[in-house]
């Protein structure tokens, strides 16, 4: 019914609130640390420090002004140092608390600003020491403002938790973007979204609740210190039970998720290889972790995308073995074959660098036209060297494609329009071959790329069992077996 | 005993120095209640904050039962403060803590077993009073409890020292006269020196032994506060006392008096202050009898201040010049405070 499996939905909502309930500890504790300290400082208050309220004052202000998703790439050597991967939920968790930090000291240096000095006057006549002002009378005085504070920085993490995708972080967030935007289920979007209202009401209503009964709040905090222990231990348990090697795979969210569990069940049961899928939301990353380490391969890109980012990034990857192709094909509704296309007929294909030298190289294959000798994967259509039929060949944006086919006598499109135009990749009149470069690969480290492991996982991406879940999702001929 | 030896506080900002406080002297004994009146912004808060230096002082001392707070490190002022109490105008109380533990505050702080801290605050609790509020939040008290709740947590360290700013001021008249009589009442129990920094005279009338008038930063007269009443010198002394004693002249005779006697305006306006018993009905017989000086009453006042009674009369003397500078001199060899007004 909602097409797909549940247990991912479970796991999600536990990412999320695991997510949530660390990165909320740990920014509410160090965030009222450093909101003690930026009030304190304060000129006329009692530890003024220019030096230090004005060297906070500026790093919070300079982090709060980091957009998140930013602040999240850049910091990843930082995370790497102190816990040993970029990605992962734990990764996740860390940028989220250092986004929420600067914005939970800033909301604690407000609600201690209503204190009224003289509360603080009269502790100090008292001959209260520093820390017995802040523990007995600052903390105790602002608390409901506090947990006020407390609770906005909670859901604004929820917020910010939905883009931990990026880092394979995992959670709801992450789910209604993959399976609900990219892969349009609405059906999934629709429950994430719904199960991330409740939790940010929950989390509001506590908070109110909490805000009123001040006298719980010890106990609540010391609850929320105990599960905090709970989950140190829980994540580090799992390293020392359990030494079996998980060998990490980098894909980029889509119907891949759904391929690479069967490809998980497969290794286990055949090679008793604990595979662990790591989804990223973006293009970029899934290299760069492979290449730093914290994932073992990667399966999403082609040839000419990893020539192009080894040549920008200076990465040391070889790809060990084809997966899937994912044909282009010319389609028409005006011509039936490719004999009869008339002289000087319309031929739309994608502007884009990349598909358009695909396109270009299909229209080759095609015998339609010749490039200049030794133009593939970067030509464009001015490295046309013979146009026999004088085609006028045009380029568009990609999803603008499916519109065109009143005025193109031909277009050329990559399957992710092929249904939308309305048509099955039987259809083509011509479409890539297993040969073509542009086919899915296995992407490894140089240093790495003959260690037997990698054999059984090749042997597990060409099993029966996965190719049958590609043919399912990609019906009539969308995914062809590259490596035959 | 406070000692206070040339005092000055100066605020600097931006560059511009603005001296809030200059050179104030002041020696206030164990066991006395010690007024300090001044208008407002006179420098009182500025004054009572340097006695336990929550305002650091730019040159001075302040001693304090023999120690020089300025000589203290962190820690020892620490240990001074919580044997010098102090109330304020606003109460400054926690509203997250109840009456119980508003009190109990000074006594956690120094670590104290929760038996003793029960013991105390019970009995300091008992003494403004308040027994029945003890689980009371501030939010739900009257001014008047309000200001009894920090008084029991200013007594809580059983301090030897009670500094009080403007602790009535945000009061009404009732209230303000149990708060009064309340202080007075632990001044007697605990022999605690008592500094009460007010702007309302009657504040200084009801309880103070002695009093100083702060003006523009700086001591303009001290002494007793019967003197002060009976005969006030610095202007600011004279409005503040008038105004409790209800001495000032009707508008018809200020505007017509003279500062210097004229042809027609050679009759002086005469204050006459005396304390004790002696009252005006055979004076103003005996000045007409022995130097047929006609003294008319415009005003007058007699007034208890605290056990004394002390009496002020404002006077028209009628009669031949010489007479009635005679009868003057008179006034003085009978220990009377006399001043002349002006003529009329
Ligand atoms: N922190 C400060 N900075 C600058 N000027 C101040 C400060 N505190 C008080 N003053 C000035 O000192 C003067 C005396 O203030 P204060 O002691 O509060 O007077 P009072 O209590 O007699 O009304 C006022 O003119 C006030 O403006
Ligand atoms: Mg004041």
């Amino acid at each position: 019914m909602l097409n797909f499996p549940l247990n991912i939905l479970w796991m999600a909502v536990a990412q999320t609130l695991y997510m949530i309930f660390v990165s909320g500890f740990l920014s509410i504790i160090f965030g009222l640390i450093f909101g003690i300290l930026l009030f304190i400082t304060q000129k006329d208050k009692i530890f003024e420090n220019k030096i230090i309220y004005q060297g906070l004052n500026f790093l919070v202000n300079i982090t709060r002004s980091i957009p998140y998703i930013i602040l999240m790439i850049a910091i990843i050597p930082f995370t790497r140092l102190i816990i040993g991967t970029s990605i992962g939920t734990n990764a996740a968790i860390v940028s989220l608390t250092l986004a929420a930090i600067p914005f939970y000291a800033r909301i604690c240096e407000a609600a201690l600003t209503k204190v009224p000095t003289g509360v603080i006057e009269a502790a100090q006549s008292m001959g209260a020491s520093h820390p017995q002002i802040i523990t007995k009378v600052l903390v105790p005085e602002a608390l409901s403002g506090l947990i006020q504070g407390a609770t906005l920085t909670v859901i604004s993490l929820i917020g910010y938790s939905a883009m931990a995708g990026v880092v394979g972080g995992g959670g709801l967030g992450e789910l209604a973007v993959d399976y609900g935007y990219q892969q349009f289920n609405p059906a999934v979007m629709l429950i994430t979204v719904l199960l991330l209202i409740i939790i940010v009401q929950i989390v509001q209503m506590f908070g109110d609740y909490l805000a009123k009964q001040l006298k719980k709040v010890r106990v609540v905090v010391l609850v929320a210190i105990l599960l905090f222990l709970s989950c140190i231990i829980g994540q580090t348990l799992p390293f020392m039970n359990n030494q079996t090697a998980v060998f990490k795979v980098g894909i980029v969210a889509g119907p891949q998720q759904v391929v690479m569990q069967v490809a998980a069940q497969v290794a286990k049961q055949q090679y008793n290889l604990n595979l662990k899928i790591v989804t990223f939301d973006d293009y970029i990353l899934p290299n760069e972790a492979l290449n730093n380490g914290d994932i073992e391969a990667n399966i999403f890109q082609h040839v000419p995308y990893l020539d192009s980012q080894i040549h920008a990034r200076g990465y040391q990857l070889v790809p060990i073995a084809k997966t899937f192709i994912y044909p282009m094909g010319l389609y028409s509704r005006k011509i039936t074959s490719l004999d009869q296309l008339s002289n000087e007929a319309v031929i739309a294909i994608p502007d884009d660098p990349s598909n358009e030298a695909r396109a270009l190289l299909l229209l080759e294959k095609a015998n339609l036209i010749v490039l200049k000798s030794g133009k593939t994967i970067t030509a464009t259509i001015y490295d046309i060297a013979y146009n026999p039929k004088q085609l006028k060949i045009i380029t568009l944006d990609a999803a603008q494609l499916p519109r065109e086919f009143k005025d193109a006598d031909l277009v050329a499109l990559t399957n992710d329009y092929v249904k939308q135009a309305g048509f099955t990749l039987i259809q083509a009149l011509v479409r890539e071959g297993p040969n073509s470069p542009y086919a899915n690969i296995i992407v490894v480290r140089k240093q790495d790329q003959n260690k037997t492991i990698f054999k059984q996982l090749i042997a597990v991406m060409h099993s029966p069992q996965v190719v049958s879940e590609v043919e399912k999702l990609f019906p009539n001929g969308a995914a062809v077996p590259a490596w035959q | 005993m406070i000692e206070v030896k040339n005092l000055t506080k100066n605020y600097d900002d931006n560059s511009i120095i603005n001296s809030v406080l200059t050179n104030i002297n002041l020696t206030i004994a164990q066991g006395e209640i010690f007024g300090i009146i001044g208008r407002s912004g006179a420098g009182k808060s500025t004054l009572v904050h340097c006695m336990n230096l929550l305002e650091k002082p730019t040159s001075g001392e302040i001693i304090i039962n023999g120690v020089n707070l300025l000589d203290l490190s962190t820690d020892k002022l620490r240990q001074a403060r919580q044997k010098i109490g102090m109330i304020f105008q606003h109460f400054n109380l926690l509203s997250s803590r109840t009456v119980f533990e508003n009190v109990a505050l000074p006594l956690e702080l120094s670590h104290l077993s929760k038996k003793i801290i029960r013991d105390k605050v019970f009995g300091l609790l008992e003494l403004v009073d308040l027994s029945q509020k003890i689980d009371a939040y501030p939010d739900d008290l009257s001014g008047g409890q309000k200001q009894r709740v920090a008084i029991a947590r200013a007594l809580a360290s059983e301090p030897t020292v009670l500094l009080s700013d403007e602790a009535t001021s945000a009061l009404d008249p009732e209230t303000t006269n149990s708060i009064l009589k309340l202080l007075k009442e632990i001044n007697k129990k605990l022999n605690l020196t008592m500094v009460i920094v007010t702007h309302e005279m009657a504040v200084i009338k009801t309880i103070c032994d002695r009093v100083a008038v702060l003006d523009q930063g700086k001591i303009v007269e001290q002494g007793r506060v019967i003197d002060l009443f009976i005969q006030p010198v610095h202007i600011v002394t004279k409005k503040l006392t008038q105004a409790v004693l209800h001495l000032e002249l009707p508008i018809a005779i200020r505007d017509k008096i003279k500062p210097q006697p004229t042809s027609d305006c050679s009759n002086p306006i005469v204050r006459i202050g005396f304390i004790g018993s002696s009252t005006n009905e055979p004076l103003l017989v005996t000045l007409y009898q022995q130097f047929n000086v006609i003294a008319n009453i415009i005003q007058a006042d007699l007034e208890f201040i605290q056990n004394s009674l002390i009496g002020v009369s404002i006077c028209e003397f009628r009669g031949k010049p010489e007479a009635v500078l005679q009868a003057l001199k008179y006034l003085e060899t009978q220990n009377l405070k006399v001043e002349i007004l002006g003529y009329a």
